[in-house]
Protein backbone atom coordinates (compact mmCIF):
# COMPACT_ATOMS: atom_id res chain seq x y z
CA UNK A 1 0.00 0.00 0.00
CA UNK A 2 1.68 3.15 -1.18
CA UNK A 3 2.77 5.93 1.09
CA UNK A 4 2.24 9.04 -1.01
CA UNK A 5 3.67 12.54 -0.58
CA UNK A 6 1.93 15.39 -2.38
CA UNK A 7 3.35 18.88 -2.76
CA UNK A 8 0.92 21.79 -2.77
CA UNK A 9 1.71 25.43 -3.37
CA UNK A 10 -0.08 28.46 -2.04
CA UNK A 11 -0.25 30.06 -5.47
CA UNK A 12 -1.20 33.50 -6.65
CA UNK A 13 -4.53 33.80 -8.43
CA UNK A 14 -3.11 35.06 -11.70
CA UNK A 15 -6.50 36.33 -12.85
CA UNK A 16 -6.59 38.63 -9.80
CA UNK A 17 -3.08 40.09 -9.75
CA UNK A 18 -2.69 43.17 -7.56
CA UNK A 19 -0.86 45.70 -9.71
CA UNK A 20 0.35 49.12 -8.59
CA UNK A 21 -0.95 51.36 -11.39
CA UNK A 22 1.95 53.82 -11.03
CA UNK A 23 4.89 51.44 -11.10
CA UNK A 24 3.10 48.45 -12.78
CA UNK A 25 4.76 46.34 -10.08
CA UNK A 26 2.91 43.22 -9.01
CA UNK A 27 2.28 42.98 -5.27
CA UNK A 28 2.39 39.34 -4.22
CA UNK A 29 1.16 40.18 -0.73
CA UNK A 30 -1.99 41.82 -1.96
CA UNK A 31 -2.83 39.22 -4.59
CA UNK A 32 -5.35 36.59 -3.44
CA UNK A 33 -3.99 33.06 -3.30
CA UNK A 34 -5.25 29.50 -3.58
CA UNK A 35 -4.06 25.93 -3.96
CA UNK A 36 -2.41 25.57 -7.39
CA UNK A 37 -4.68 24.06 -10.07
CA UNK A 38 -2.28 21.26 -10.90
CA UNK A 39 -1.39 20.70 -7.22
CA UNK A 40 -5.05 20.08 -6.53
CA UNK A 41 -5.04 17.41 -9.22
CA UNK A 42 -1.90 15.88 -7.72
CA UNK A 43 -3.73 15.59 -4.41
CA UNK A 44 -6.84 14.19 -6.10
CA UNK A 45 -4.77 11.56 -7.92
CA UNK A 46 -3.09 10.50 -4.66
CA UNK A 47 -6.42 10.21 -2.88
CA UNK A 48 -7.88 8.15 -5.74
CA UNK A 49 -4.95 5.74 -5.53
CA UNK A 50 -5.49 5.37 -1.78
CA UNK A 51 -9.22 4.85 -2.24
CA UNK A 52 -8.47 2.08 -4.72
CA UNK A 53 -5.60 0.21 -3.11
CA UNK A 54 -5.05 1.75 0.30
CA UNK A 55 -2.02 3.52 1.69
CA UNK A 56 -1.77 7.06 2.96
CA UNK A 57 -1.54 10.58 1.60
CA UNK A 58 0.63 13.28 3.15
CA UNK A 59 0.44 16.83 1.84
CA UNK A 60 3.32 19.26 2.28
CA UNK A 61 3.27 22.99 1.63
CA UNK A 62 6.22 25.34 1.88
CA UNK A 63 4.70 28.77 2.16
CA UNK A 64 3.50 31.63 4.34
CA UNK A 65 1.62 30.86 7.58
CA UNK A 66 -1.68 31.86 5.91
CA UNK A 67 -1.28 28.77 3.73
CA UNK A 68 -2.99 26.83 6.54
CA UNK A 69 -6.09 27.71 4.50
CA UNK A 70 -5.16 25.33 1.69
CA UNK A 71 -3.93 22.70 4.13
CA UNK A 72 -7.43 22.61 5.64
CA UNK A 73 -8.66 22.16 2.09
CA UNK A 74 -6.21 19.28 1.66
CA UNK A 75 -7.73 17.64 4.75
CA UNK A 76 -11.24 18.27 3.45
CA UNK A 77 -10.34 16.61 0.16
CA UNK A 78 -9.06 13.59 2.06
CA UNK A 79 -5.35 13.92 2.93
CA UNK A 80 -4.31 11.82 5.93
CA UNK A 81 -1.69 14.29 7.09
CA UNK A 82 -1.04 17.91 6.18
CA UNK A 83 2.27 19.64 6.90
CA UNK A 84 3.13 23.29 6.58
CA UNK A 85 6.68 24.54 6.59
CA UNK A 86 6.24 28.26 7.13
CA UNK A 87 8.61 30.64 5.39
CA UNK A 88 8.72 34.39 5.07
CA UNK A 89 9.59 35.84 1.69
CA UNK A 90 10.44 33.67 -1.26
CA UNK A 91 12.68 30.67 -1.71
CA UNK A 92 13.79 29.55 -5.15
CA UNK A 93 12.95 26.13 -6.59
CA UNK A 94 16.40 24.82 -5.65
CA UNK A 95 15.72 25.50 -1.96
CA UNK A 96 12.17 24.09 -2.08
CA UNK A 97 13.53 20.90 -3.68
CA UNK A 98 16.01 20.48 -0.81
CA UNK A 99 13.17 20.85 1.69
CA UNK A 100 11.11 18.15 -0.06
CA UNK A 101 14.09 15.80 -0.25
CA UNK A 102 14.84 16.21 3.46
CA UNK A 103 11.17 15.83 4.35
CA UNK A 104 11.12 12.60 2.35
CA UNK A 105 14.04 11.29 4.39
CA UNK A 106 12.65 12.41 7.72
CA UNK A 107 8.94 11.53 7.35
CA UNK A 108 9.17 8.91 4.63
CA UNK A 109 10.28 7.05 2.79
CA UNK A 110 7.42 7.56 0.39
CA UNK A 111 6.65 5.33 -2.58
CA UNK A 112 5.31 8.11 -4.71
CA UNK A 113 5.77 11.85 -4.72
CA UNK A 114 3.06 13.55 -6.75
CA UNK A 115 3.31 17.23 -7.63
CA UNK A 116 1.56 19.59 -9.98
CA UNK A 117 3.61 19.72 -13.21
CA UNK A 118 4.00 23.44 -12.67
CA UNK A 119 2.69 26.14 -10.43
CA UNK A 120 -0.04 28.26 -11.93
CA UNK A 121 1.83 31.43 -11.01
CA UNK A 122 5.47 30.97 -11.97
CA UNK A 123 5.18 27.98 -14.33
CA UNK A 124 8.80 26.97 -13.79
CA UNK A 125 8.03 23.23 -13.88
CA UNK A 126 11.40 22.07 -12.55
CA UNK A 127 10.68 21.13 -8.92
CA UNK A 128 9.90 17.46 -9.58
CA UNK A 129 13.07 16.95 -11.60
CA UNK A 130 15.17 18.47 -8.85
CA UNK A 131 13.61 16.44 -6.03
CA UNK A 132 14.04 13.25 -8.04
CA UNK A 133 17.66 14.03 -8.65
CA UNK A 134 18.36 14.80 -4.99
CA UNK A 135 16.80 11.48 -4.00
CA UNK A 136 18.33 9.51 -6.88
CA UNK A 137 14.95 8.33 -8.11
CA UNK A 138 13.23 8.77 -11.51
CA UNK A 139 10.95 11.65 -12.45
CA UNK A 140 7.98 11.12 -14.75
CA UNK A 141 6.96 14.63 -15.78
CA UNK A 142 3.84 16.26 -17.28
CA UNK A 143 1.70 13.19 -16.69
CA UNK A 144 -1.87 13.09 -18.00
CA UNK A 145 -2.54 9.45 -17.11
CA UNK A 146 -1.14 7.33 -14.31
CA UNK A 147 -1.43 3.63 -13.58
CA UNK A 148 0.02 1.89 -10.60
CA UNK A 149 0.46 -1.88 -10.55
CA UNK A 150 2.40 -3.51 -7.71
CA UNK A 151 5.67 -1.65 -7.50
CA UNK A 152 5.62 -0.20 -10.98
CA UNK A 153 4.06 2.94 -12.37
CA UNK A 154 3.16 3.51 -16.02
CA UNK A 155 2.36 7.02 -17.18
CA UNK A 156 1.49 9.00 -20.27
CA UNK A 157 3.52 12.20 -20.41
CA UNK A 158 2.73 15.07 -22.73
CA UNK A 159 6.09 16.65 -23.47
CA UNK A 160 5.02 19.09 -26.15
CA UNK A 161 6.16 17.12 -29.20
CA UNK A 162 4.07 14.09 -28.42
CA UNK A 163 2.93 11.59 -25.84
CA UNK A 164 5.52 9.45 -24.10
CA UNK A 165 4.60 6.29 -22.23
CA UNK A 166 7.14 5.82 -19.45
CA UNK A 167 7.49 3.04 -16.95
CA UNK A 168 9.47 3.04 -13.72
CA UNK A 169 9.71 1.15 -10.46
CA UNK A 170 8.77 2.84 -7.23
CA UNK A 171 9.79 5.11 -5.67
CA UNK A 172 9.24 7.81 -8.29
CA UNK A 173 8.37 11.47 -8.58
CA UNK A 174 5.37 12.11 -10.83
CA UNK A 175 4.28 15.58 -11.92
CA UNK A 176 0.72 15.88 -13.22
CA UNK A 177 -1.05 18.20 -15.65
CA UNK A 178 -4.60 19.55 -15.67
CA UNK A 179 -5.79 16.69 -17.88
CA UNK A 180 -5.18 13.92 -15.35
CA UNK A 181 -8.43 14.23 -13.41
CA UNK A 182 -11.19 16.51 -12.25
CA UNK A 183 -10.60 17.20 -8.56
CA UNK A 184 -13.43 16.62 -6.11
CA UNK A 185 -15.18 19.48 -4.37
CA UNK A 186 -15.32 18.72 -0.64
CA UNK A 187 -18.79 18.57 0.90
CA UNK A 188 -19.75 20.73 3.86
CA UNK A 189 -19.43 17.62 6.02
CA UNK A 190 -15.88 17.05 4.77
CA UNK A 191 -15.03 20.67 5.52
CA UNK A 192 -16.41 20.51 9.04
CA UNK A 193 -14.60 17.23 9.68
CA UNK A 194 -11.37 18.74 8.40
CA UNK A 195 -11.64 21.58 10.91
CA UNK A 196 -11.06 19.09 13.74
CA UNK A 197 -7.75 18.02 12.22
CA UNK A 198 -4.46 19.57 13.15
CA UNK A 199 -2.07 21.02 10.62
CA UNK A 200 1.41 19.79 11.44
CA UNK A 201 4.01 22.50 11.48
CA UNK A 202 7.56 21.62 10.57
CA UNK A 203 10.58 23.91 10.59
CA UNK A 204 13.73 24.04 8.50
CA UNK A 205 15.75 23.12 11.62
CA UNK A 206 13.64 19.98 12.08
CA UNK A 207 14.89 18.89 8.67
CA UNK A 208 18.48 19.77 9.48
CA UNK A 209 18.42 22.62 7.00
CA UNK A 210 19.92 25.96 7.90
CA UNK A 211 19.55 29.10 5.87
CA UNK A 212 18.75 28.18 2.30
CA UNK A 213 20.38 30.67 -0.01
CA UNK A 214 18.54 31.24 -3.28
CA UNK A 215 20.60 30.69 -6.40
CA UNK A 216 18.18 32.79 -8.40
CA UNK A 217 17.02 36.09 -7.00
CA UNK A 218 13.90 37.91 -8.17
CA UNK A 219 14.67 41.61 -8.58
CA UNK A 220 11.21 42.77 -9.62
CA UNK A 221 8.00 41.68 -11.30
CA UNK A 222 6.23 44.14 -13.56
CA UNK A 223 2.88 43.68 -15.24
CA UNK A 224 2.89 43.88 -19.02
CA UNK A 225 1.08 46.89 -20.34
CA UNK A 226 -1.43 45.99 -23.01
CA UNK A 227 -1.11 48.59 -25.73
CA UNK A 228 -3.70 47.57 -28.27
CA UNK A 229 -5.81 49.98 -30.28
CA UNK A 230 -9.09 48.48 -29.09
CA UNK A 231 -11.16 49.78 -31.99
CA UNK A 232 -14.50 48.08 -31.53
CA UNK A 233 -16.98 47.63 -34.39
CA UNK A 234 -20.55 46.67 -33.60
CA UNK A 235 -22.06 43.94 -35.76
CA UNK A 236 -24.73 42.76 -33.35
CA UNK A 237 -27.29 43.99 -35.89
CA UNK A 238 -26.90 41.49 -38.78
CA UNK A 239 -27.68 44.21 -41.33
CA UNK A 240 -24.47 46.02 -40.25
CA UNK A 241 -22.17 43.05 -40.85
CA UNK A 242 -21.24 43.90 -44.44
CA UNK A 243 -20.36 47.47 -43.49
CA UNK A 244 -18.34 46.41 -40.45
CA UNK A 245 -16.35 43.90 -42.51
CA UNK A 246 -15.53 46.58 -45.07
CA UNK A 247 -14.27 48.80 -42.27
CA UNK A 248 -12.18 45.99 -40.83
CA UNK A 249 -10.65 45.17 -44.19
CA UNK A 250 -9.71 48.81 -44.71
CA UNK A 251 -8.06 48.96 -41.29
CA UNK A 252 -6.11 45.79 -41.97
CA UNK A 253 -4.97 47.11 -45.36
CA UNK A 254 -3.78 50.31 -43.69
CA UNK A 255 -1.84 48.20 -41.20
CA UNK A 256 -0.25 46.41 -44.14
CA UNK A 257 -1.20 42.98 -42.87
CA UNK A 258 -3.74 42.00 -45.49
CA UNK B 1 35.35 27.53 -18.09
CA UNK B 2 33.05 27.27 -21.07
CA UNK B 3 29.54 27.70 -22.40
CA UNK B 4 27.68 24.64 -23.66
CA UNK B 5 24.69 24.90 -26.00
CA UNK B 6 22.19 22.08 -26.41
CA UNK B 7 19.49 22.18 -29.08
CA UNK B 8 17.30 19.76 -30.98
CA UNK B 9 17.14 21.45 -34.37
CA UNK B 10 19.61 23.61 -36.31
CA UNK B 11 17.48 26.68 -35.68
CA UNK B 12 17.60 26.26 -31.92
CA UNK B 13 21.40 25.90 -32.04
CA UNK B 14 21.64 29.04 -34.18
CA UNK B 15 19.57 31.04 -31.69
CA UNK B 16 21.35 29.65 -28.65
CA UNK B 17 24.69 30.46 -30.25
CA UNK B 18 23.66 34.13 -30.55
CA UNK B 19 22.88 34.14 -26.83
CA UNK B 20 26.15 32.32 -26.07
CA UNK B 21 28.12 35.04 -27.87
CA UNK B 22 26.51 37.73 -25.69
CA UNK B 23 27.54 35.83 -22.58
CA UNK B 24 31.01 35.01 -23.89
CA UNK B 25 31.82 38.69 -24.39
CA UNK B 26 31.42 39.16 -20.66
CA UNK B 27 32.57 35.91 -19.14
CA UNK B 28 35.04 34.67 -21.76
CA UNK B 29 35.87 31.01 -22.28
CA UNK B 30 34.95 28.85 -25.22
CA UNK B 31 31.62 27.73 -26.68
CA UNK B 32 30.82 24.08 -27.28
CA UNK B 33 27.71 22.38 -28.62
CA UNK B 34 26.13 19.04 -27.86
CA UNK B 35 23.90 17.06 -30.23
CA UNK B 36 21.92 14.12 -28.85
CA UNK B 37 19.68 11.90 -30.96
CA UNK B 38 19.47 9.13 -33.51
CA UNK B 39 20.71 9.67 -37.09
CA UNK B 40 21.75 13.21 -36.20
CA UNK B 41 25.18 13.34 -37.88
CA UNK B 42 23.81 15.76 -40.44
CA UNK B 43 22.60 18.07 -37.69
CA UNK B 44 26.02 17.91 -36.02
CA UNK B 45 27.66 18.85 -39.35
CA UNK B 46 25.41 21.91 -39.59
CA UNK B 47 26.08 22.93 -36.00
CA UNK B 48 29.80 22.67 -36.74
CA UNK B 49 29.20 25.64 -39.05
CA UNK B 50 28.77 27.86 -36.01
CA UNK B 51 31.85 29.33 -34.38
CA UNK B 52 32.01 26.75 -31.63
CA UNK B 53 35.11 24.84 -30.57
CA UNK B 54 33.72 21.32 -30.44
CA UNK B 55 30.46 19.66 -31.33
CA UNK B 56 29.91 16.65 -29.07
CA UNK B 57 27.78 14.08 -30.84
CA UNK B 58 25.75 11.32 -29.21
CA UNK B 59 24.21 9.35 -32.06
CA UNK B 60 22.51 6.26 -30.77
CA UNK B 61 19.19 4.52 -31.20
CA UNK B 62 18.67 4.88 -27.45
CA UNK B 63 18.32 8.63 -28.07
CA UNK B 64 15.66 8.25 -30.75
CA UNK B 65 13.02 9.57 -28.36
CA UNK B 66 13.36 11.44 -25.11
CA UNK B 67 14.17 9.67 -21.90
CA UNK B 68 15.07 12.18 -19.17
CA UNK B 69 17.65 9.93 -17.49
CA UNK B 70 19.41 8.92 -20.70
CA UNK B 71 19.64 12.48 -22.04
CA UNK B 72 20.80 13.75 -18.67
CA UNK B 73 23.69 11.28 -18.64
CA UNK B 74 24.87 12.45 -22.06
CA UNK B 75 24.54 16.11 -21.13
CA UNK B 76 26.25 15.71 -17.77
CA UNK B 77 29.22 13.85 -19.28
CA UNK B 78 29.91 16.74 -21.67
CA UNK B 79 29.39 19.39 -18.98
CA UNK B 80 32.09 17.57 -17.00
CA UNK B 81 34.41 17.16 -19.97
CA UNK B 82 34.17 20.78 -21.09
CA UNK B 83 34.07 22.14 -17.56
CA UNK B 84 31.05 24.14 -18.64
CA UNK B 85 29.81 26.71 -16.16
CA UNK B 86 26.98 27.95 -18.36
CA UNK B 87 24.55 25.65 -20.19
CA UNK B 88 22.08 27.14 -22.67
CA UNK B 89 19.10 25.22 -23.95
CA UNK B 90 15.73 25.91 -25.48
CA UNK B 91 12.92 26.39 -22.97
CA UNK B 92 10.44 23.59 -23.55
CA UNK B 93 8.87 20.85 -21.44
CA UNK B 94 11.62 18.32 -22.04
CA UNK B 95 14.39 20.77 -21.31
CA UNK B 96 12.74 22.08 -18.17
CA UNK B 97 13.05 18.54 -16.81
CA UNK B 98 16.62 18.11 -18.07
CA UNK B 99 17.53 21.57 -16.80
CA UNK B 100 16.00 20.87 -13.40
CA UNK B 101 17.93 17.64 -12.98
CA UNK B 102 21.16 19.13 -14.28
CA UNK B 103 20.83 22.19 -12.03
CA UNK B 104 20.47 19.99 -9.04
CA UNK B 105 23.42 17.79 -10.08
CA UNK B 106 25.70 20.78 -10.68
CA UNK B 107 24.35 22.94 -7.86
CA UNK B 108 23.70 25.54 -10.52
CA UNK B 109 21.19 28.38 -10.73
CA UNK B 110 18.47 27.67 -13.29
CA UNK B 111 16.20 30.09 -15.09
CA UNK B 112 13.56 29.06 -17.62
CA UNK B 113 11.36 30.83 -20.20
CA UNK B 114 14.11 33.43 -20.64
CA UNK B 115 13.32 36.25 -23.07
CA UNK B 116 16.23 38.60 -22.33
CA UNK B 117 19.79 38.26 -21.04
CA UNK B 118 21.97 41.04 -19.64
CA UNK B 119 24.41 41.69 -16.80
CA UNK B 120 24.05 43.74 -13.62
CA UNK B 121 27.14 44.12 -11.42
CA UNK B 122 28.71 41.20 -13.20
CA UNK B 123 25.78 38.91 -12.50
CA UNK B 124 23.79 37.27 -15.27
CA UNK B 125 20.38 38.91 -15.30
CA UNK B 126 17.42 37.52 -17.18
CA UNK B 127 13.85 38.49 -17.81
CA UNK B 128 11.08 35.92 -18.01
CA UNK B 129 7.28 36.04 -18.17
CA UNK B 130 5.46 34.87 -15.04
CA UNK B 131 1.88 34.71 -13.76
CA UNK B 132 0.47 33.08 -16.88
CA UNK B 133 2.42 35.58 -18.93
CA UNK B 134 0.76 38.63 -17.40
CA UNK B 135 3.96 39.98 -15.92
CA UNK B 136 7.68 40.07 -16.60
CA UNK B 137 10.11 39.10 -13.86
CA UNK B 138 13.73 40.27 -13.67
CA UNK B 139 15.98 37.74 -11.99
CA UNK B 140 19.69 37.44 -11.27
CA UNK B 141 21.68 34.24 -11.07
CA UNK B 142 23.63 34.24 -7.81
CA UNK B 143 25.48 30.95 -8.22
CA UNK B 144 28.74 30.31 -10.02
CA UNK B 145 27.16 27.92 -12.50
CA UNK B 146 24.12 28.81 -14.56
CA UNK B 147 21.63 26.93 -16.68
CA UNK B 148 19.54 29.17 -18.87
CA UNK B 149 16.53 27.86 -20.79
CA UNK B 150 15.67 30.37 -23.52
CA UNK B 151 12.34 30.72 -25.32
CA UNK B 152 12.48 29.89 -29.02
CA UNK B 153 12.49 32.89 -31.32
CA UNK B 154 13.93 35.35 -28.79
CA UNK B 155 17.43 35.62 -30.26
CA UNK B 156 18.16 36.12 -33.94
CA UNK B 157 19.62 32.92 -35.38
CA UNK B 158 23.32 33.17 -36.27
CA UNK B 159 23.94 32.17 -39.88
CA UNK B 160 25.54 28.79 -40.42
CA UNK B 161 28.92 28.97 -42.14
CA UNK B 162 31.28 26.36 -43.52
CA UNK B 163 31.96 23.45 -41.21
CA UNK B 164 34.72 24.62 -38.89
CA UNK B 165 34.29 22.98 -35.53
CA UNK B 166 35.55 19.55 -34.62
CA UNK B 167 32.89 16.87 -34.22
CA UNK B 168 33.65 14.62 -31.28
CA UNK B 169 31.71 11.37 -31.31
CA UNK B 170 30.71 10.28 -27.85
CA UNK B 171 28.88 7.52 -26.09
CA UNK B 172 27.69 7.12 -22.55
CA UNK B 173 26.80 4.16 -20.39
CA UNK B 174 23.05 3.74 -20.53
CA UNK B 175 22.77 0.58 -18.48
CA UNK B 176 20.62 0.52 -15.33
CA UNK B 177 18.31 3.30 -16.44
CA UNK B 178 15.46 3.46 -13.96
CA UNK B 179 13.02 4.96 -16.44
CA UNK B 180 12.04 3.07 -19.56
CA UNK B 181 10.28 4.56 -22.55
CA UNK B 182 7.58 2.14 -23.67
CA UNK B 183 6.11 4.13 -26.51
CA UNK B 184 6.30 7.52 -28.18
CA UNK B 185 3.42 8.95 -30.22
CA UNK B 186 4.49 12.15 -31.97
CA UNK B 187 2.02 14.99 -32.24
CA UNK B 188 0.21 15.39 -35.52
CA UNK B 189 0.92 18.71 -37.18
CA UNK B 190 -2.45 20.38 -37.66
CA UNK B 191 -1.91 22.27 -40.89
CA UNK B 192 0.80 22.58 -43.47
CA UNK B 193 2.20 25.64 -41.75
CA UNK B 194 3.38 25.43 -38.16
CA UNK B 195 1.60 27.85 -35.86
CA UNK B 196 4.84 29.28 -34.54
CA UNK B 197 6.07 30.11 -38.06
CA UNK B 198 2.83 31.41 -39.59
CA UNK B 199 2.39 35.04 -40.67
CA UNK B 200 -1.37 34.83 -40.28
CA UNK B 201 -3.08 32.73 -37.62
CA UNK B 202 -6.78 32.10 -37.12
CA UNK B 203 -7.61 30.91 -33.61
CA UNK B 204 -10.87 29.33 -32.51
CA UNK B 205 -12.32 29.33 -29.00
CA UNK B 206 -15.36 28.04 -27.20
CA UNK B 207 -17.62 30.23 -29.32
CA UNK B 208 -17.25 27.46 -31.90
CA UNK B 209 -20.03 25.06 -30.99
CA UNK B 210 -19.25 21.92 -32.94
CA UNK B 211 -16.04 20.30 -34.15
CA UNK B 212 -17.23 20.38 -37.77
CA UNK B 213 -17.58 24.17 -37.51
CA UNK B 214 -13.79 24.34 -37.31
CA UNK B 215 -14.00 23.92 -41.09
CA UNK B 216 -14.76 27.67 -41.29
CA UNK B 217 -11.59 28.41 -39.33
CA UNK B 218 -9.53 26.09 -41.53
CA UNK B 219 -10.95 27.68 -44.66
CA UNK B 220 -10.19 31.17 -43.41
CA UNK B 221 -6.60 30.20 -42.61
CA UNK B 222 -6.27 28.67 -46.06
CA UNK B 223 -7.58 31.79 -47.81
CA UNK B 224 -5.12 33.93 -45.87
CA UNK B 225 -2.23 31.52 -46.41
CA UNK B 226 -1.87 31.02 -42.71
CA UNK B 227 -2.24 28.46 -39.96
CA UNK B 228 -5.14 27.76 -37.65
CA UNK B 229 -5.28 26.77 -34.02
CA UNK B 230 -7.53 26.50 -31.01
CA UNK B 231 -7.60 27.51 -27.37
CA UNK B 232 -6.78 25.12 -24.56
CA UNK B 233 -10.32 23.87 -23.82
CA UNK B 234 -10.88 22.87 -27.44
CA UNK B 235 -7.65 20.91 -27.52
CA UNK B 236 -7.25 19.55 -24.01
CA UNK B 237 -10.91 19.11 -23.01
CA UNK B 238 -12.66 18.38 -26.32
CA UNK B 239 -9.70 16.83 -28.15
CA UNK B 240 -10.42 18.76 -31.36
CA UNK B 241 -6.73 19.48 -31.95
CA UNK B 242 -3.49 18.06 -30.56
CA UNK B 243 -2.09 21.42 -29.45
CA UNK B 244 -3.29 24.84 -28.45
CA UNK B 245 -2.30 28.48 -28.63
CA UNK B 246 -1.33 29.90 -25.25
CA UNK B 247 1.43 30.28 -22.72
CA UNK B 248 1.18 26.61 -21.74
CA UNK B 249 0.99 25.54 -25.38
CA UNK B 250 2.30 27.30 -28.45
CA UNK B 251 3.23 30.98 -28.35
CA UNK B 252 2.66 32.64 -31.69
CA UNK B 253 3.92 35.85 -33.30
CA UNK B 254 2.13 36.35 -36.58
CA UNK B 255 1.62 39.66 -38.34
CA UNK B 256 -2.12 39.13 -38.10
CA UNK B 257 -4.06 37.10 -35.56
CA UNK B 258 -7.80 36.49 -35.65
CA UNK B 259 -9.29 35.41 -32.31
CA UNK B 260 -12.64 33.89 -33.21
CA UNK B 261 -15.08 33.10 -30.42
CA UNK B 262 -12.27 33.38 -27.87
CA UNK B 263 -13.06 34.96 -24.50
CA UNK B 264 -9.45 35.94 -23.72
CA UNK B 265 -8.20 34.03 -20.69
CA UNK B 266 -4.70 35.17 -19.59
CA UNK B 267 -3.41 31.71 -20.46
CA UNK B 268 -4.34 32.37 -24.09
CA UNK B 269 -3.64 36.10 -24.41
CA UNK B 270 -0.10 35.63 -23.09
CA UNK B 271 0.62 33.31 -25.97
CA UNK B 272 -0.51 35.84 -28.60
CA UNK B 273 1.20 38.92 -27.14
CA UNK B 274 3.85 39.07 -29.86
CA UNK B 275 1.28 39.29 -32.67
CA UNK B 276 1.51 42.53 -34.64
CA UNK B 277 -2.20 43.08 -35.19
CA UNK B 278 -4.94 41.27 -33.29
CA UNK B 279 -8.56 41.05 -34.47
CA UNK B 280 -11.20 39.63 -32.14
CA UNK B 281 -14.67 38.41 -33.09
CA UNK B 282 -16.96 37.70 -30.15
CA UNK B 283 -20.63 38.19 -29.41
CA UNK B 284 -20.00 39.23 -25.81
CA UNK B 285 -18.95 42.89 -25.81
CA UNK B 286 -17.52 42.44 -22.30
CA UNK B 287 -15.21 39.59 -23.32
CA UNK B 288 -11.66 40.33 -22.06
CA UNK B 289 -10.26 39.54 -25.52
CA UNK B 290 -11.37 43.00 -26.72
CA UNK B 291 -8.81 44.59 -24.37
CA UNK B 292 -6.10 42.63 -26.17
CA UNK B 293 -7.38 43.41 -29.64
CA UNK B 294 -6.54 46.18 -32.08
CA UNK B 295 -9.83 45.62 -33.87
CA UNK B 296 -12.85 43.95 -32.40
CA UNK B 297 -16.10 42.90 -34.00
CA UNK B 298 -18.93 42.44 -31.54
CA UNK B 299 -21.28 39.99 -33.20
CA UNK B 300 -22.29 36.39 -33.67
CA UNK B 301 -19.41 34.58 -35.32
CA UNK B 302 -21.86 32.29 -37.11
CA UNK B 303 -23.19 35.36 -38.91
CA UNK B 304 -19.96 37.37 -39.22
CA UNK B 305 -17.60 34.61 -40.36
CA UNK B 306 -19.44 33.52 -43.53
CA UNK B 307 -19.55 37.15 -44.69
CA UNK B 308 -15.92 37.71 -43.80
CA UNK B 309 -14.89 34.54 -45.64
CA UNK B 310 -16.78 35.70 -48.72
CA UNK B 311 -15.08 39.11 -48.70
CA UNK B 312 -11.63 37.66 -48.05
CA UNK B 313 -12.07 35.22 -50.92
CA UNK B 314 -12.99 38.07 -53.27
CA UNK B 315 -10.07 40.09 -52.03
CA UNK B 316 -7.53 37.30 -52.42
CA UNK B 317 -9.10 36.36 -55.76
CA UNK B 318 -8.49 39.90 -57.02
CA UNK B 319 -4.85 39.88 -56.04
Amino acid sequence: MPNILVGVKYSLQVENLAIDPKTTMVSEDETPKQMGDMDKRALEEAIRIREKIGGSVTALCVGPSEATKIMMEAYAMGANEAYLLPITGNLDTDAIAKIFAEFYKKKGPFDLIILGASSTDSFTATLGARIANLLGIPVLPFVKKLELADDEVTVESDLGDGTYTFKAKLPVVVTVTLEINEPRIPTLKDILKAKRKKINEIKLEDLGLGDLASKVRVIDVKAYEEKRKQIILDATDPSKIGEVIDQLINYLKEEGVL
Amino acid sequence: MSILIYGEKDKSFQELFTAAKILKEKVGGSIHAIVIGHNVKELAEKVAGLEVDNVYLFDNEAFKAFNPEAFLRALKSVVDETNANIVLLESNYKNKILGGMLASLLDAGLVVDTVEISFTNGKITVKRPVYAGKALSTQTIESEKAIIAIKAGVFEPTQLGEKKAKIVEKSVDLSDLKTSLVEFTPKVVVGEIRLEDAEVVVGAGRGIKKQEDLEMIREMAKILGGAWGVTRPLAADYGWAPEWIGISGISIKPKLYFAVGISGQPQHTSGIRESKVIVAINKDSDAPIFKFADYGIVGDLYQVLPELLKRLKELKGEA
